[in-house]
């Protein structure tokens, strides 16, 4: 991953608005594009916390690394923490954003 | 590979895990390499739980304490990974190093953390390759160092990983 990406801005969420999305499955997970991971072991977390084939993975890894960014799931809030701060623990950049509905 | 070497190399693998054959000096700098784990501060992982600004604040602690505890959990991997006398079998060429499959998947993460972990201490070059506006000092050097030889050892496992 060679070029930096600048976090996008998301406005917070209250805990009442979170209670009543917990289980939409209306949460994107975003990777960014980060000058410091190498882009077979971004491939190799995607595998693993996805458990894509290599092609998807590379495939994502890819869009990652010439857009900046990749959507790589839409979920349940829940799920979508769970995924993102999974891909933190890989010291991925990984955010969440509310999808159009 | 000469009996001091200073490379790796995959012997075999199978189900089990991967064993590599590693020179004696290599040896050294990887063990130099683990031991700095973990690199990235929590200051490091906090910047990270902010950008998920869609947290509530209170999960953003719980994440904070997560991450810690997920790094204290492989911290623990590590040394019993190195404690371990069946992982690191002499060789008269250096050690032979079984990993499972599992033990693999912690080497990267910590390799991964020593690569992150200096590149933040470097200040974040934008340009990895280059090092663009890293001034020149022994400190520098020694992460600059730390950074490379990390990856060096973080290719070698993951091409290990790879079917073919």
């Amino acid at each position: 991953m060679v070029a930096t990406t600048k976090t996008k801005s998301t406005p917070k969420v209250d805990a009442q608005s979170k209670n009543q999305t917990d289980f939409d499955p209306s949460f994107l997970v975003i990777c960014w594009n980060d000058p410091i991971n190498l882009m077979e072991y971004v491939t190799h977390v995607f595998q693993r916390v996805f458990g894509w084939d290599q092609a998807k993975a590379k495939q994502h890894m890819l869009e990652v690394h010439h857009q900046g960014r990749s959507v790589v799931a839409c979920e349940c809030l829940e799920k979508a923490e769970h995924y993102a701060h999974t891909l933190q623990k890989y010291a991925l950049h990984a955010t969440l954003e509310k999808a159009d509905v | 590979m000469s009996k001091d070497g200073l490379g790796m190399k995959l012997l075999s693998r199978n189900h089990d895990g991967c064993t590599f054959l590693i020179g004696k000096k290599a040896r050294r700098i990887l063990l130099e390499l683990l031991q700095r784990y973990p690199v990235t501060t929590d200051s490091y992982q906090g910047e990270r739980s902010t950008a998920l600004n869609i947290l509530p604040d209170g999960e953003e602690q719980l994440l904070a304490e997560a991450l810690t505890q997920a790094r204290q959990q492989i911290r623990l991997e590590l040394k019993n990974i190195l404690r371990n006398e069946d992982s690191w079998a002499e060789d008269p060429r250096g050690v032979r190093l079984l990993l499972t499959p599992d033990q693999l998947e912690i080497m990267l993460q910590i390799l991964n953390d020593v690569r992150v972990g200096s590149w933040m201490r470097l200040g974040c070059p934008a340009d990895i390759e280059l090092m663009t506006g890293v001034q020149l000092s022994e400190a520098t050097i020694e992460l600059t160092w730390a950074i490379n030889m990390a990856t060096w050892f973080q290719v070698g496992f993951l091409k290990a990983q790879q079917p073919g």
